[in-house]
């Protein structure tokens, strides 16, 4: 029996989000356009739906005098990000 | 991006690709602090060995070091790529320990003629050696290692001295004592320039975009 693959991460820019944010402490809003080639609203609105879900917080701060928006990966979204890849290995293990 | 279908082996791809990519810009110019401390510390240390030859003795060159590395660190140092990462927090944190160890070696210097240059290598060979450990880099590793055993050199050279060298005479004590700021160059310069160059070259220029993979 196959596990359900997480439709919130079986989506490629919120699955390169995560995967960029499990591998720093956090990551800024510019930081994760740039690593994931995304446009500002398209991030913008798969940010805001993986914070509703709980997997990343969102801060929003100043450096100097300029905006800036600090992302991280929660504990909920760590789990979730397990259990994802481990349904991959599931799938893949059996060949399909 | 967002209505793309992915397959699972191309979700993993993904995954695997995103966090290398992120680690490898993490890591760009990672060798760049290796190379301000090294060079300015060898420049700095070949300056007085010169200067020491022609009976010029100017104690506070020494103070170069911190102010141009300082001033170097400042302008190029700094790597804020937009994100934070525990390995570059690990390695911030030893480097401040070790700096201000430094601070304290130097007092001891002066107060209690502690042995600086014997210290310094060692406090600074431990860091490099640490942080070659921490980022997996051999080259760091081999040439914090090497320093840290390379410090033992001093005391040895001043056992040779005693052992060797006419005490009353202080113009051969004195060109016996200025090569080791030649010494202390080439420690450096194996410490810190030759890692901090193969670590630039090792992580920079990579392209990490994932829009060349789509």
């Amino acid at each position: 029996m196959f596990k359900e693959l997480n439709p919130l991460l079986h989506s490629e820019l919120r699955l390169a989000v995560m995967s960029v944010l499990l591998s720093v402490e956090s990551a800024d809003f510019v930081y994760l356009r740039e690593q994931t080639g995304a446009t500002a609203g398209n991030l913008s609105v798969q940010l805001d739906k993986l914070q509703k879900a709980g997997y990343i917080t969102i801060e929003k701060g100043f450096k100097g005098k300029m905006p800036r928006t600090t992302c991280a990966i929660t504990q909920d979204g760590v789990a979730a990000f397990e259990e994802y890849v481990a349904a991959l290995r599931s799938y893949i293990g059996k060949g399909i | 991006m967002e209505k793309s279908k992915l397959t699972e082996a191309q979700s993993l791809e993904l995954i695997t690709s995103m966090i290398q990519d992120s680690r490898a810009r993490l890591a760009r110019n990672s060798g760049t602090p290796f190379l301000i401390w090294g060079y300015t510390t060898v420049a700095t240390s070949i300056l007085n060995y010169v200067l020491f030859q022609y009976d010029v003795r100017i104690w506070w060159l020494w103070w170069l070091i911190p102010i141009i590395g300082w001033i170097g660190m400042t302008i190029w140092g700094k790597r804020d790529n937009g994100a934070k990462n525990y390995i570059d927090r690990v390695i911030s944190i030893i480097w401040s320990v070790v700096g201000i160890s430094f601070i304290w070696i130097m007092f001891a210097f002066v107060y209690y003629h502690a042995p600086i240059l014997f210290l310094v290598i060692l406090m600074a060979g431990m860091g490099t050696t640490m942080t070659g450990f921490i980022i997996r880099d051999r080259a760091t590793k081999i040439g914090g290692i090497v320093a840290m055993a390379s410090s033992m050199l001093f005391p040895v050279k001043h056992w040779l001295m005693i052992r060797f060298v006419e005490l009353n005479d202080i113009a051969q004590q004195s060109e016996w004592m200025s090569t080791d700021y030649l010494l202390f160059a080439a420690i450096f310069l194996f410490m810190m320039v030759v890692p901090g160059h193969i670590l630039n070259n090792k992580y920079n220029g990579k392209n990490n975009s994932i829009c060349s993979k789509s």
